[in-house]
């Protein structure tokens, strides 16, 4: 057990006598300016000093009678961003939605459909919503719609590809684009209000 | 919104799409100095975001609409239009032709229309938008330009807007369902004369259409037409004159391969619907009270 630790001795102090023998080199002037700045705490910018205050868990002590200015102002706050919004009429074209409306039921006589809906400038020309009902043992389409007073042109959209116009319609108009859209005139019955 | 909406309207950075951009922010400045609502901008925006309408078409859209302001025209009949254009699946291209030619249309009628006012010795008349959208879009109803500009010269003195409306509306609807144009002028006319076109007999042009239908000759019913105006005859006069029935009201003109229903109710002649054009093609009723099943007997 004694030799290998001779030999550990023996290497050890054989360095020792290599180091006793080198040497001595002053160190740079600059070296304890250099040490001292590198262990200077770092500045950081604002926006790390903002992180970390964020990122740092906090706890807030109140009593409720002191939190209640607080809720009461994002109470005020949240009802008028509401009036706000509301007050905004928002994609909105067309009639007035305070105008008298009447009622209108459109008809078609159409066999070999599988879906028909109306579509017109009352509603964007889009037949979601507007889907016509077939009634039972008839080729018969119908929809009630309630519309406000205007002039309107419409068409039926059937199977969702092809649009044709209302064959009973007293007006046609042409659409420019190749096609008829049927046309629409309500108004108050005593009224001239278009 | 209107901010977010150009904003999200062309993606891409590259030096084409923003000049594009800028056509369609020039355009926006442009409609909003003159007046255009931000809620028509943003609507139209958002329809083109939706259908991927290019930006040099919604510029193009949108100048459209500021012309159409400035000249004190009804908006909807444009934004309508591109609705409808757009729906249709329609190329830009052609939308556009189509609302320049509905430009043309609206500053044609406003300007006869300013004309006729004119000579009775009114001058800068107010035009009701429903009024001057009613007599324009009466030139896409088969109405020649000439026929209007006729018909606002017998316009009564001072003029009214609304029989004249009701006039067009007539005149256009007997010429579409191959009446003789000439006769169908002058039943406009005479009508207008008469003062005959009024809410309570919208049921005019159907009873003559449906009189047509039956086989009668035009120059019959007009002759018919022309004596009840002179006389200031009623409908159910006419009507009956004419052998047209309260049923064949209610059934109404069929065109094409499509059937006639059966009707459950039979108003009488002339019987208001609410459709100042006699309840042509839907059943139409007032609300709060549902008109009767069909809707004026359309069911």
């Amino acid at each position: 057990m004694d030799g290998p630790l001779q030999i550990e001795d023996d290497q050890m102090r054989e360095i020792a006598s290599w180091i006793g023998k080198l040497p001595d080199i002053e160190p740079p002037s600059n070296l304890v300016p250099s040490v001292m700045r590198a262990l200077q705490p770092k500045k950081l910018s604002l926006w790390r000093c903002f992180y970390r205050w964020a990122n740092t868990p906090k706890s807030v002590n109140f009593t409720p009678l002191r939190a209640a200015p607080v809720v009461m102002i994002l109470i005020v706050v949240f009802i008028l961003s509401g009036l706000l919004i509301s007050s905004q009429k928002v994609f909105r074209v067309g009639p007035d939605p305070g105008q008298h409306r009447v009622s209108v039921i459109f008809n078609l006589s159409l066999r070999e459909a599988r879906t028909v809906s109306v579509i017109g400038t009352f509603n964007s020309w889009k037949g979601q919503g507007y889907e016509m009902k077939r009634e039972r043992g008839l080729n018969v389409w119908s929809l009630e719609l309630s519309l406000p007073e205007g002039r309107y042109e419409y068409g039926f959209l059937v199977d969702g590809q092809r649009v044709i116009p209302d064959p009973r319609a007293l007006i046609y108009q042409d659409d420019g684009f190749g096609n008829r859209n049927s046309v629409l005139i309500l108004r108050d019955k005593n009224g001239e209000k278009v | 919104m209107l901010v977010l909406a150009s904003l999200f309207f062309f993606p891409g950075n590259d030096p084409f799409a923003q000049s594009m951009r800028g056509d369609v922010a020039e355009a926006i400045k442009d409609a909003q100095s003159t007046g255009v609502g931000s809620t028509t901008l943003n609507h139209l925006l958002t329809l083109g975001y939706q259908n991927e309408v290019e930006s040099k078409a919604m510029a193009g859209f949108i100048r459209v609409l500021t012309e159409a302001q400035r000249e004190g025209f009804p908006l909807e009949p444009f934004t309508n239009k591109i609705e409808e254009g757009v729906a249709k699946r329609v190329p830009s291209p052609l939308i556009q032709t189509v609302l320049a030619k509905k430009l043309e249309d609206y500053r044609f009628t406003k300007s006869t229309i300013q004309e006729t006012f004119e000579k009775h010795g009114e001058k800068n008349p107010v035009i009701p938008h429903g009024y001057l959208l009613r007599l324009s879009e009466s030139l896409s109803c088969g109405l020649s330009r000439e026929e209007l500009r006729t018909l606002l010269e017998h316009a009564s003195s001072p003029p009214v807007l609304p029989p004249l409306a009701m006039a067009a509306e007539t005149m256009a609807s007997l010429k579409q369902n191959q009446f003789d144009p000439a006769m169908a002028q002058q039943i406009a006319i005479v009508g207008l004369k008469h003062n005959y076109f009024t809410p309570e007999r919208r049921d005019t042009a159907r009873i003559i259409i449906v009189a047509k239908k039956k086989g009668i000759s035009d120059l019959t019913v007009t002759t018919a037409a022309l004596e009840t105006f002179q006389r200031k005859g009623t409908l159910e006069g006419l009507a009956s004159r004419l052998g047209v029935t309260s049923g064949d009201l209610t059934r109404g003109p069929a065109f094409g391969d499509v059937p006639s229903q059966p009707s459950e109710s039979q108003p009488p002649v002339g019987a208001q619907r609410g459709n100042d054009m006699g309840g042509g093609g839907p059943g139409v009723g007032q609300s709060g009270g549902r008109a009767a099943p069909g809707g004026g007997g359309r069911r």
